[in-house]
C-alpha cells in the first residue's frame, strides 16, 4: 500500500502525517494506551485508582481529574492542541455500558 | 420549580426523559430530544455520531467502553451541553454507531437528579431542592 507523508499546520504547531496517523479510535486508543502503560500506569494506580486521566497522544501529557469532564477540561486547557484518550485507572474502560450495540459494536469502528 | 421532572415510558418500555442538547450550532438551550435512561452505564450521555455531527459537538479524542457482554469498544468523544430543567452541564459523551440516546448515572449525578421508577411513570427528582416538611396532622 502506497502512503503519501506531508506536514500541515494545526494552530501554529507543524504535524506530518506520520505523527497524525490516526485516523481511527483503535489508532488512537492503540497510542494512548502504549503512551499510558510506559509512563503513567504504575504511578496512576498506585494513588489515584477510580479517577480519569486524559492521555494525549500527541504531546504524550498525561491529565488527571476526579471526573472525566475534570481531566478533559484540564487537558484542554494545558494542552489546547491535543487529542485525548480517556482512562479511568484500574479499569478496562473509561465507561461501561449496559446497553447492547448488537453487531453494531464489532463493525463499526473496525477500520 | 418543582423538583419533579417528569420522566415516560416510550413505546417499548424504556425509562426516558427529555432534555436539550446543543454544541456550537445552535443557540441555548439546543434541540430537544427523547433519551433513554440506563442505570448501567456509568457516563453522562452516550450520542449516536450521526446525531453529533448535526449538533456539531466538539471533539475531544477517544475512549474505551465496556460492555455488559465484557466486550470492548472505542469511540470517539464529544463534549456537549445538556439542559435539563434549569441546569445546564457540559459533559462527555461517547458516540455511537447506533440510533440511541442514553443517559447514565453521571447523568444522574452531575444534575443531582433522583431517579424514581414505578409501573405507572418516571420520576426524576432533584435531590439539592428540599421537599416539603408533612404536616403530621393532615
Amino acid at each position: 500500500m502506497s502512503h503519501v507523508s506531508a506536514t500541515y499546520d494545526i494552530g501554529g504547531i507543524a504535524m506530518s502525517t506520520e505523527q497524525t496517523n490516526l485516523a481511527t479510535p483503535g489508532r488512537i486508543v492503540k497510542a494512548a494506551e502504549a503512551i499510558y502503560e510506559n509512563k503513567y500506569k504504575t504511578d496512576m494506580e498506585a494513588s489515584h485508582d477510580g479517577e480519569f486521566v486524559a492521555i494525549d497522544v500527541l504531546g504524550e501529557g498525561c491529565y488527571l481529574g476526579d471526573s472525566a469532564e475534570a481531566a478533559l477540561q484540564k487537558a484542554r486547557d494545558e494542552a489546547p492542541h491535543g487529542v485525548f484518550h480517556l482512562i479511568r485507572v484500574g479499569a478496562p474502560g473509561a465507561f461501561s455500558s449496559s446497553y447492547g450495540w448488537g453487531n453494531e459494536s464489532s463493525v463499526a469502528w473496525a477500520l | 420549580m418543582s423538583p419533579l421532572s417528569p420522566g415516560h415510558y416510550d413505546q417499548a418500555g424504556h425509562a426516558c426523559l427529555k432534555l436539550h442538547l446543543r454544541g456550537v450550532r445552535h443557540p441555548a438551550p439546543g434541540v430537544e430530544f427523547e433519551v433513554m435512561i440506563d442505570t448501567g452505564f456509568s457516563g453522562f450521555i452516550q450520542i449516536p455520531i450521526v446525531q453529533a455531527i448535526a449538533l456539531q459537538l466538539p471533539l475531544q479524542g477517544t475512549q474505551t467502553l465496556v460492555l455488559a457482554n465484557g466486550e470492548t469498544v472505542n469511540t470517539f468523544t464529544a463534549l456537549v451541553v445538556a439542559t435539563f430543567g434549569e441546569k445546564e452541564l457540559v459533559g462527555v459523551a461517547p458516540l455511537s454507531p447506533s440510533d440511541v440516546f442514553l443517559v447514565g448515572m453521571g447523568f444522574l449525578r452531575q444534575f443531582d437528579q433522583a431517579l424514581i421508577i414505578s409501573k405507572n411513570g418516571i420520576g426524576l427528582m432533584d435531590e439539592l431542592v428540599p421537599a416539603e416538611p408533612v404536616d403530621p396532622k393532615a
